[in-house]
């Protein structure tokens, strides 16, 4: 039987950056797709209406789903003047590539992989964000070309969880002088660092939570679903669950103790969801609806594990 | 004895019906001389989508052409990989009136018709 004994609150495990820099080139990919039918067929593969996207600076966050509606993985769709910027997760990068080479049939299409010739760096934090107030007017996804130290540079603003942060992407030649720059009084945090937070905040990852073993409703990812746009892959799926109430589970954090030996949840002897990401005593999984109630406690092995409200932002 | 026989290359082809409706559509759009291009792009609800236009500027450089009730029908290379085989008909029951793809290459269609998959 589920019990219900452990802390609600949205902010336990949550770890605090800011104005800290972290290195993203190799963590996210960079896709330049160039041609007059590039965000129409965008927008035939993903969920959210890229067809708003009319002007350059302008950005939105879209999954990228399989014919049975589930996750191949979360881009961000940005307009430059002379083509699109597509972010993907960098594991995912040949997967995204590939699944729009195969659909561009007609289409005046053709996607670079440019995240050889680039470098992404995330500024975590209002204080980091402060750095550059003219970001301070555009919309989460959007962007500005600013110059850093000479150089130009593309700033996006984003979120982690409810914080801000701003995405910093240039030409490979420049990274040394803008992080130079940057980091004059600013602290670098590792990958492995950026993993914690990342967890900490409920941001879903590619390999872990961004899978096709989920869709992007159980994936907390309803914000980036345009649900009157008209087809793409996956859509009718998508609606589906969404009209009907059919989805079974939800994207949680979790907290405990000690070490986990295993990701298998369980409520009593029941199969109640399973652990997606770990960091210490603290991790992101997918559970039932029924057992997703901050305050759930529930049993992985040995160990009691809680479940946690994801940050509302 | 086994005897051997050719297999009829897939082609693409078009029902007298749909022939008709096709040239009452072009002649509506006021080029009753037009021709119709057939292909396939990516998106749709099951991965890939129709594409059926009245054209009036003749084939493509890499179209294959077929002839079939004093109609042309133009149709890109890559898109014929997936249409291989197909019959286009033209239905006008109570279930629904308009061109239908009669596919051999579709594993599963959407519930609209316009998308498949392969």
């Amino acid at each position: 039987m589920t019990q219900r004994t452990g802390s609600t609150t949205g902010n336990v495990a949550e770890l605090n950056f800011n104005d800290v820099l972290v290195d993203l080139s190799s963590y996210l990919g960079r896709l330049r797709v160039n041609g007059s039918d590039a965000i129409d067929l965008l927008d035939r593969l993903s969920t959210n209406r890229l067809t708003d996207l009319t002007a350059p600076g302008m950005g939105m966050r879209s999954v990228l789903t399989t014919n049975k509606g589930r996750v191949i993985d979360l881009l961000g769709i940005h307009m430059m003047g002379n083509g699109i910027l597509v972010v993907t997760s960098g594991a995912a990068l040949r997967k995204v590539a590939d699944w729009i080479e195969f659909y561009t049939i007609m289409e005046d299409v053709e996607n670079v992989d440019i995240s050889g010739n680039t470098f992404h760096l995330r500024l975590i934090g209002i204080d980091a964000y402060k750095r550059f107030p003219e970001v301070n007017n555009i919309t989460n996804s959007s962007f500005l070309e600013i110059e850093i130290s000479g150089s130009s540079c593309t700033a996006i603003r984003t979120k982690v969880g409810g914080d801000l942060c701003l995405d910093i992407i240039g030409r490979k030649d420049d990274e040394g002088s803008v992080r130079q720059i940057l980091l004059s009084d600013m602290d670098e945090r590792s990958l492995l660092d950026y993993e914690r937070y990342r967890i900490s905040k409920g941001e879903p990852a590619f390999g872990s939570e961004l899978t096709e073993d989920f869709n992007p409703l159980e994936a907390g990812l309803i914000d980036y679903i345009h649900f009157n746009k008209g087809c793409y892959i996956g859509q009718e799926v998508v609606a589906r669950l969404n009209t009907y109430d059919k989805v079974q589970r939800k994207l949680v954090k979790l907290t405990w103790q000690g070490s986990l030996c295993g990701r298998n949840l369980y409520s009593g002897d029941q199969s109640a969801g399973i652990v997606t990401s770990m960091a210490n005593g603290f991790g992101l999984g997918f559970v039932k609806k029924i057992h997703a109630e901050p305050g759930t406690v529930l049993a992985c092995g040995e160990e009691s594990v809680t479940i946690v409200e994801l940050s509302s932002d | 004895m086994a005897t051997r026989t050719t297999p009829e290359p897939l082609t693409i082809t078009i029902s007298e019906e749909a022939a008709v409706h096709v040239k009452q559509f072009a002649a509506a759009e006021g080029k009753p001389e037009a021709d119709l291009r057939v292909g396939v792009k990516g998106g749709g609800c099951s991965g890939l989508t129709y594409v059926l236009e009245i054209v009036d500027g003749g084939p493509g450089e890499n179209d294959q052409i077929v002839e079939e009730h004093d109609i042309r029908l133009y149709v890109d290379k890559k898109s014929y990989i997936f249409l291989a085989g197909t019959v286009l008909e033209y239905s006008g029951g109570l279930n629904g009136k308009g061109f239908v793809f009669n596919n051999p290459n579709a594993k599963t269609t959407c519930g609209c018709g316009t998308s498949f998959s392969v």
